[in-house]
């Protein structure tokens, strides 16, 4: 396997034709045997926080554990879902980009920025994906892309709930709702179940029924090895109902 | 590729390969052995390094990603405070908190644990214990329950802040009446302040209901620090991993994919092919010999029926074939290059289909040894059938007949140091073995046959342990190794990855279990009966024993009272059958939690179902002081019983403790306690249960011990017993140095090598400081005399003749009863140099015809959500009569440890297989268990009571804190919302579907 560390955006789109981008690499390194060449982020400058006029930016190779920096003022249930995320060494090394990429159902944080309707800036692209198409297309594309920063606005309130075997035990079943700053539809997604956290259509404030219903009937197939799907379509709807209660008060 | 970075603070350059992770760079090449290996998939935290000062996990990181970076590993903080003629800097504040705080046990996430509290100490100060929980949260230990290693850090904190703390030196706390709720703390004896404010309590000392020993003891009950814990807390190389030989081979094994198979044809010509693969071994090249995996005295007690290669495969992750190569990537490779062509056969998974007519047939070998009862054409390993009474008729006397079944899983030890061995032949053809196991002579004697070696010529070294709770009471990965080097004639180092651990290694039995329990209108059980269905998976070892004691031990508490008392009506079933999945195994508890977990839940359901109260329940039927073992005259791990009287029982004062420090009376069953305000959705519980186990067993268990002076009084210590963690090394000292009358670190210990220590059973049963104990307490004496009378001979020579009987060591010194004395080491230097030379040395030995039970009682708190079914554990305290308390640091380290490991049994520990038999958890993601950071509460509660078996009073403490956690958190539920759990572990999705039906 070879090892790259470019110094600059250009060149590491150059490399990127011959192997993989490595970010933190706590996903990456134990599928080392299996790789030509890898592409090491650590040298972009892409570990940037910036919160202007309400928006946020964050750099693709920002450590989570920086989410956690009390310098940056992000909203608490992000930071909260952040250290849910993994154990605290992981944190230290794993990226936003890297989790971004390898995320499941199970990851609090990557349901979070979906909530937030985070979008997802690629190198070369001439506008942003919206994160929730990003994680439908994260392994199809034959080049490997790049991710640089992902951006959402500050929202007027969010919440995040989950149910697991233990506190610290990655969730069966979880829900985080966003109230926009705006006071528009409020956004949710759901997850705990299959590849990835799914973000439901958004809702008026008052129709936490409809939302609850959409939820349940989303997970209706929802059934693995760890829950049910009868246990999961009902439990999901109860965290919606949670977290659409928690922002709206 | 060329790297330069700074390791521990010295710029360095390095050549290494694009894929090369840092953890193994670190080890191999800088031979940094401090930096663990307990996964490959960054979960455990064991290979934590500091990255620019932050803790991170070197085992999922490339080694190339360092370049320019600063790394941290534990070889740069502290030193051994005594460097002879150069004043040593001695070791750092964190290290030394860890020493005296007893938060290290097998010390395989030590190292990890203080750079990550250095870390966190070089950025804060001054922190909370959150904060201290959150910066452990990386590092997964098995061992301590983590509060040994929080207080270490906090007191760490206030050290390095220039305050004082409060000494960790004993004596222990002895509230003179029972604990209250909210105790006052004593001020220690001997202990001034000074005036100066203690800025922090290190609360890591249990609290003991004292029972005064006869004699005053002096290191025997006080919290010595752990006589490994100074090099363990360095990182220093004490692993079976951390050695370099020349020429070692890495071995792999090739497992099966199919659940149950015939190897219909194997060829491995392009994997030995392949160059850097100096061997591969298929069954067709190593001979046929049928033995037990299962560590256990002569005779085996359980049917032979593995094979180191076999024709045949039993299980997803069964063995293929063994590989040795060059390096582990050229392992890999060449496990590929095997072509092996299966002939499937019908599986078996689910152990109510072993026993069905027409099953299929796990074990059809010719060469199957039998024991017992085990019947291998109907997929039975083992089974049990005892009568104690007349069951019949005291169900025909009961008022009320209970019936129910409950299920238990099958869950891993999860030691976090993986099962590794490493063999080689020495300079006289002799082989020798390096292995993480807890039974050294168990191993050399069961290896002889399978190797072809005359067990003369096997050498078996067991260094530190990095732990094994009963999963390295198992010949699992040695015989690999040596026969691997046999064929190459080099060393070879054979070690598992996490995943192996999971679906090729062993675990608890998982079992179905019927009970059915007869009851009179006051609540006396008037017969008691249960039936196990036991899967042992596909090979038997253990499969007996484990599951004689589920019986034996959970089956014996309840004896019913009055009549029923004299003379119980117990009946215990059980059929260990084969499935094909991983073996079961041995792990900590043996048999005994699945038992108590349907006993308990059992006894709960009848309580409420008469409306009776819980605790009263209990005890009115609970077996006392003074009575029979019910058990100890039907059955003894399948030899002979012989009747045994139980000589102590704490379970009454148990009960009290736990239920006072828990506040049991303000919260049980009170819907004003139980409701949380503004959620609607919480309701609080509290549950107990009470348990028992056993210490060793009787007529069998035998350990031994040999203590010979040096010239300057100081002793070694040979012992057989195998510390794997647990501070037996320390606690058997400490029996050694209160007989002696010297202090602990005047005892050198050394276990343990069969070629230099004397026998062992091993580490198991919960026998070490008891058996072994009385071992050394036995040569201890007679060393003891040989000094009196030694010493007697030195005062006669320069005055008054003294009788050797009436001369006391202490302090160091032989005392004359006027007050004259000789110190040891001139008693030394006397005995090696100058007169009647003589060295004094003895050997102990001790079996014990008994095996008293220590006994518990087990509280948990819970909040339930009654909406989505889950459970969070808020609150545990167990209270145990364990005898005498040698050590109240190590003893309470083993109940704050054993309950984290059952509190995962109760809510989130389960292994489960999908349809094809291969396994859904394979590694510490989806076996998740628990962290630093989410922790409820634990407290440790000694009653003392003072065995008269053992010479300072002791019974066993490692594996009754097991025992009791799962039922009585599910009896907490039971007690929240009225959910009724039947099967661990106490899921949501569980809770929720007994709560809508
Ligand atoms: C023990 C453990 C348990 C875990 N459990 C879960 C879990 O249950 N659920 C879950 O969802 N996740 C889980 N994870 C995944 C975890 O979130 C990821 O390991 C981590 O977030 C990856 O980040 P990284 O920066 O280390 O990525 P890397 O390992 O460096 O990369 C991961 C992937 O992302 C790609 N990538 C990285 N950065 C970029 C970028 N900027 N642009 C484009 N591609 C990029 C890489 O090419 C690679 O394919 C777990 C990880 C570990 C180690
Ligand atoms: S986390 Fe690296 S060895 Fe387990
Ligand atoms: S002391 Fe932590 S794993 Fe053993």
């Amino acid at each position: 396997m070879k090892y790259y560390r470019p110094e600059t955006i250009e060149e590491a789109l150059e490399l990127l034709s011959e192997g993989v981008p490595l970010a933190g690499g706590t996903a990456l390194a134990p599928e080392r045997r299996t790789l030509e060449a890898v592409v090491d982020l650590d040298r972009l400058g892409l570990d940037q926080i910036e919160i202007q006029s309400g928006t946020v930016r964050i750099g693709a190779a920002t450590r989570i554990q920086r989410l956690l920096d009390p310098d940056f003022e992000l909203p608490a249930q992000l930071r909260r879902a952040a250290r849910f995320e993994a154990s605290l060494n992981l944190r230290n090394m794993a990226t936003l980009g890297g989790t971004i990429m390898t995320a499941n159902a199970r990851s609090p944080l990557v349901l979070v920025l979906l909530a937030l309707q985070t979008s997802v800036s690629i190198s070369g692209e001439a506008s942003e994906v919206p994160l929730d198409k990003l994680l439908d297309n994260r392994m199809t594309g034959e080049t490997p892309f790049l991710i640089e920063r992902i951006a959402f606005a500050l929202p007027g309130a969010l919440h995040y709930e989950y149910v697991a075997r233990s506190p610290a035990d990655r969730p069966l079943v979880s829900a985080a709702a966003v109230a926009p700053a705006d006071g528009k539809k409020y956004s949710i997604a759901i997850g705990g179940y299959g590849e990835r956290p799914r973000l439901l259509d958004p809702v008026a404030g008052d129709a936490v029924e409809a939302a609850r219903q959409q939820a349940a009937r989303r997970y209706s197939d929802a059934g693995d090895v760890f829950a049910s799907a009868e246990y999961r379509s009902e439990v999901v709807s109860i965290l919606v109902e949670r977290v659409l209660e928690e922002v709206q008060s | 590729m060329q790297i330069q970075f700074l390791l521990n603070g010295e710029p360095v350059e390095l050549d290494v390969a694009g894929d090369t992770l840092l953890l193994d760079a670190l080890r191999d090449e800088f031979g940094l052995f401090g930096v663990k290996h307990g996964c490959e998939t960054g979960e455990c935290g064991a290979c934590t390094v500091l990255f620019d000062g932050q803790p991170v996990n070197s085992c999922v990181m490339l080694a190339a990603q360092v370049e320019g970076h600063s790394i941290t590993t534990i070889e740069s903080v502290g030193e051994h405070p005594d460097q002879g003629w150069r004043s040593g800097a001695g070791l750092d504040a964190v290290q030394q908190a860890f020493v005296e705080t007893g938060a290290i046990q097998c010390g395989f996430c030590t190292p990890a644990m203080v750079l990550a509290a250095r870390s966190l100490l070089a950025a804060n100060p001054e922190p909370s214990e959150e904060e201290v929980r959150e910066s452990l949260s990386g590092v997964l230990c098995r061992c301590t329950g983590y509060i040994k290693p929080v207080q270490a850090i906090l007191r760490a904190a206030a050290v390095l802040r220039g305050e004082q703390v409060e000494p960790i030196d004993g004596p222990i706390l002895a509230p003179k009446d029972l604990i209250t709720p909210a105790p006052e703390r004593e001020s220690r004896a001997g202990w001034d302040p000074g005036g100066t404010q203690v800025s922090l309590e290190t609360t890591v000392m249990p609290r003991i209901q004292v029972a005064h020993h006869p004699e005053p003891l002096h290191t025997v009950g006080h919290p010595e620090p752990k006589v490994d814990a100074v090099k363990l807390v360095q990182g220093k190389p004490a692993f079976t991993a951390d050695v370099e030989l020349r020429g070692m081979l890495v071995a792999k094994i090739l497992h099966s994919p199919v659940a149950h198979a015939r190897i219909k044809h194997i060829d491995a010509s392009k994997a030995r092919a392949l160059e850097g693969v100096a061997a591969v071994l298929t069954w067709k090249d190593i001979p046929r010999v049928a033995y037990s995996t299962a560590g256990q005295s002569h005779p085996i007690p359980g049917p032979l029926d593995s094979f180191s290669l076999d024709n045949k495969v039993r299980f997803v992750g069964d063995r293929v074939a063994f590989v040795a190569a060059e390096n582990e990537a050229i392992a890999e490779q060449a496990l590929a290059l095997i072509e092996v062509e299966y002939e499937q056969l019908p599986a078996i998974l689910d152990p109510a289909d072993a026993l069905e007519e027409g099953a299929a047939q796990i074990h059809d070998e010719p060469d199957y040894v039998n024991f017992d009862l085990s019947d291998p054409g109907r997929n039975l390993a083992a089974k049990i059938r005892i009568d104690i009474g007349e069951v019949e008729r005291g169900f025909d006397e009961a008022d009320h007949i209970f019936e129910a079944t409950y299920e238990v899983p099958k869950v891993q030890q999860a030691h976090i140091e993986p099962h590794i061995a490493i063999t080689y032949w020495d300079e006289d053809d002799r082989l020798v073995i390096r292995t993480s196991t807890q039974v050294p002579f168990h191993a050399r004697r069961q290896l002889a046959p399978v190797l072809g070696l005359p067990a003369k010529r096997i050498r078996v070294i067991k260094p530190r342990i990095g732990g094994g709770f009963g999963g390295k009471q198992e010949v699992l990965v040695e015989d690999v190794a040596a026969h691997l080097t046999i064929a190459t004639g080099r060393p070879v180092r054979i070690e598992y990855t996490r995943a192996e651990e999971f679906f090729a290694s062993r675990s608890r039995h998982p079992m179905r279990i019927r009970m059915k329990t007869g009851v009179k209108n006051d609540g006396t059980i008037t017969a008691n009966e249960m039936y196990a269905l036991s899967d042992t998976g596909a090979y038997g070892c253990h499969a007996l024993t484990v599951t004689g004691n589920t019986g034996h031990k959970a089956m014996a508490l309840y004896v019913g009272d009055g009549e029923y008392r004299q003379e119980p009506n117990i009946r215990f079933y059980a059929d260990i059958v084969y499935t094909n999945t991983p073996p079961s195994g041995a792990y900590r508890g043996y048999g005994v939690p699945q038992g108590f977990w349907a006993v308990e839940r059992h006894m709960e359901r009848i309580v409420r179902e008469l409306g009776l109260d819980p605790l009263e329940f209990r005890l009115k039927n609970a077996l006392r002081a003074g009575e029979v073992h019910p058990f100890s005259t039907a059955w003894s791990e399948g030899r002979e019983p012989r009747p045994e009287t139980i000589n102590t029982c704490g379970l009454e004062d148990c009960a009290k403790q736990g239920s006072l420090a828990i506040d049991w009376f303000s919260k049980f069953n009170r819907p004003d306690w139980q409701r949380v305000e503004d959620k609607p959705h919480l309701r609080r519980g509290i549950g107990v249960a009470l348990v028992m186990q056993g210490t060793a067993i009787p007529y069998l268990d035998m350990g031994g011990a040999s203590i010979k002076i040096n010239d300057d009084g100081s002793f070694n210590l040979l012992i057989g017993a195998t510390d794997l963690g647990t501070g037996s090394d320390t606690v058997l000292a400490q029996q050694a140095a209160e007989v002696l009358g010297v202090p602990i670190d005047d005892i050198i210990v050394y276990s343990s090598d069969t070629d230099f220590t004397p026998f062992d059973k091993g580490a198991y049963a919960s026998s070490t400081t008891y058996i072994s104990g009385a071992a050394v307490v036995r040569a201890a004496r007679q060393v003891a005399e040989r000094i009196r009378a030694r010493a007697a001979k030195m005062f006669g020579e320069e005055g008054d003749p003294v009788r050797p009987e009436a001369i006391r060591l202490a302090n160091k010194q032989a005392w004359s009863p006027d007050g004259r004395s000789v110190t040891l080491a001139e008693v030394a230097l006397h005995s090696l140099h100058q007169e009647d030379q003589e060295q004094i040395m003895a050997v102990g030995s001790y079996m014990s015809p008994v095996a008293p039970p220590p006994f518990a009682a087990q509280f948990a708190e819970v909040t339930v959500d009654i909406e989505t079914g889950q459970v969070v554990v808020d609150k545990l305290v167990m209270a145990v009569d364990s005898g005498i308390i040698v050590n109240p640091l190590t003893a309470s380290g083993q109940v704050e440890g054993g309950m984290t490991q059952a509190l995962g049994y109760a809510v989130c520990e389960e292994m489960l297989y999908d349809d094809q038999g291969r396994a859904r958890e394979v590694d510490f993601t989806d076996y998740h268990i628990f962290a630093a950071h989410e922790m409820p509460e634990l407290q440790t509660i000694f009653v003392e009571t003072i065995e008269p078996s053992h010479p300072f009073g002791v019974k066993a403490v490692a594996e009754i804190p097991i025992d009791g956690v799962a039922p009585a958190v599910a009896n907490a539920v039971m007690d929240a919302c009225g959910g009724d759990v039947l099967a661990a572990p106490v899921t949501p999705e569980r809770v929720w579907k007994s709560l809508r039906s």
